[in-house]
């Protein structure tokens, strides 16, 4: 059986349903006790909202002149009571098959992105040595594992981001440009400023707060990138 | 034959009236025209306390309302031509305005809506405007603005270009955005908070553990840190500010690479680090208590007192 829908639902509720749909939708709740139940909840749900002080907004004068309309027909109708059957056959809400892809790309994203953000941040400890003393004094013996692992983490990055990247492209048409030109620019701001921070890395591999902005700056980026995926 | 005068003088006082009449006409055919372009729209469905309501709305303004109640309800104004949707059952709901496959722009709505207060919201918009108070949940707008008031649970807010401004009572608040202005008030417990390009303003006693972050966009901080908080900022090349109150008591590590540090709350001048030119200071205020981190790559970072 195919039910009636929620704005005929909405319509007979309310009394602004046209005659033809009144006719139609009247002659399926005959046969329909979970339309008919869900109908008369409806009408029920009007009444005690019309009597609730209604939200300040700019179009309350028109929306207040609409509850007088719908308030005079459901009196005129006279709401007849109909059986109580919860409605069963409105389908429940499911998050679109769009938004749910999007959401897992970017969890799996994320996910790698704490990886990177984890490796940095373990290196961003002090280095030791057997005293147990800061190792200021031999910079280079611990820059090269320190600029290895670095170069790895930052590498397993730029693979999950050139891919949400190549999957952006392909829905940029989607975006418009003035959202083009925003996330271009916005991108391009965190591009230079990784860029900076990896040359000075490069330069004084030791450097903590150097390790913690550049993960921060990765963060950023695949912030904006899971950002951008919504706005497709 | 040719027209007498009278009738010529009667042709051209008519000529006369009918451009002011057509115009008169014109006028109140448009202002007529404007009255209809929305239609008036109310919608109510019963709702579960803690229902899920999934919202999609392009362009023009939302409110979302919490109240005491176990429904929702839907009033405002749909712009003629555009499809309002309503879908679900008690145990969730989703609702807004369709997308035009051909791409065509969705014209601007209004609506206003009420919800149980502890439903979960997601609002997703484009350019629309998003007002909610006491909600918890997720809004997200490309480039329209955000504005959150109120007690709630959870608030994620993430905008490409839009303007947020939070006032908003939660133990876990994060927010995005990247050439808006990002405004932060209210008591958010945990904070997670940042821009790309924009300027970040918190205004807060009330935050406790608290991450800031931006790329070129200012930073300024100005509150108390609570006790035992934890505080991070970190900035590329924006500066980042931080107002305390003279009486606090909080350890600061500062830290800029190429950036310089000013201290306007003590004597103490900040260490320069070479070989880049940095700078890193190390302040104890009072009895300690919070720790704040500040790294920049070559913004400022300024301490100061209210």
């Amino acid at each position: 059986m195919t039910h009636i829908t929620e704005d005929e639902r909405q319509g007979l509720a309310d009394g602004t349903l046209d005659a033809d749909g009144t006719a139609a939708a009247v002659a399926h709740l005959a046969q329909c006790d979970a339309c008919a139940a869900d109908v008369t909840q409806l009408r029920t749900l009007m009444h005690q909202l019309h009597d609730s002080p209604p939200p300040s907004s700019p179009n309350d004068s028109a929306i207040e002149e609409l509850w007088t309309t719908i308030r005079a027909r459901i009196e005129a109708r006279k709401v007849v009571e109909l059986s109580a059957a919860p409605p069963t056959h409105v389908a429940a809400v499911t998050r679109s098959g769009h938004w749910h892809v999007w959401r897992v790309a970017a969890a799996v994203v994320a996910v790698a992105a704490a990886g990177v953000v984890a490796i940095v941040q373990f290196h961003s400890r002090p280095v030791t040595t057997a005293a147990g003393s800061p190792a200021s004094a031999s910079p280079a013996a611990s820059a090269q594992p320190a600029l290895l692992q670095a170069s790895d983490s930052s590498r397993a990055y730029q693979q999950q981001v050139q891919q949400l990247l190549d999957e952006i492209e392909m829905q940029r048409a989607m975006l418009g440009p003035t959202t083009t030109a925003v996330a271009d620019s916005d991108l391009s701001a965190i591009d230079q400023a990784i860029a900076e921070l990896r040359a000075a890395l490069l330069r004084d591999p030791n450097n903590a707060a150097l390790r913690q902005l550049l993960a921060t700056s990765y963060q950023q980026k695949l912030d904006l990138l899971k950002r951008l995926n919504n706005a497709s | 034959m040719p027209p007498s005068p009278t009738t010529r003088a009667a042709s051209r006082c008519g000529a006369g009236l009918a451009l002011p009449m057509l115009a008169a006409a014109t006028a109140l055919l448009a202002l007529g025209t404007g009255a209809r372009a929305q239609q008036p729209l109310i919608r109510a469905r019963v709702l579960a306390a803690n229902a899920p309501v999934k919202i999609f709305f392009p362009t023009g303004s939302i409110r979302v309302d919490a109240w005491d109640r176990d429904s929702i309800e839907v009033r405002g104004r749909v712009a003629r031509g555009e499809h309002f949707y309503l879908a679900g059952d008690a145990h969730g709901i989703k609702l807004g305005i369709l997308d035009h496959p051909d791409g065509i722009l969705v014209r601007p709505s209004d609506i206003v809506l009420r919800v149980p207060r502890a439903s979960q919201i997601s609002v997703k918009s484009v350019s629309a405007t998003i007002t909610a108070t006491g909600v918890s949940g997720w809004f997200y707008s490309v480039s329209g603005a955000i504005h959150l008031s109120g007690r709630a649970r959870t608030v994620e807010v993430e905008s490409l270009a839009g303007d947020v401004d939070l006032g908003v009572i939660a133990s876990w608040v994060r927010a995005r955005t990247g050439d808006g202005r990002l405004v932060v008030r209210g008591a958010p417990e945990d904070l997670d908070a940042a821009t790309v390009r924009g300027p970040l303003d918190v205004e807060s006693a009330g935050v406790v553990r608290g991450r800031f972050a931006s790329v070129q966009g200012d930073i300024r901080f100005a509150g108390a840190p609570a006790a035992n908080g934890v505080f991070e900022f970190s900035n590329h090349s924006g500066a980042v500010n931080l107002v305390l109150p003279r009486t606090v008591s909080a350890t600061l590590d500062l830290s800029s690479i190429t950036g310089s540090i000013e201290n306007n709350f003590t004597q103490l001048r900040p260490v320069a680090s070479a070989p880049a030119g940095g700078a890193t200071l190390h302040l104890q205020l009072g009895a300690g208590g919070p720790h704040v981190t500040v790294r920049t790559f070559r913004g400022l970072i300024r301490v100061g007192s209210r």
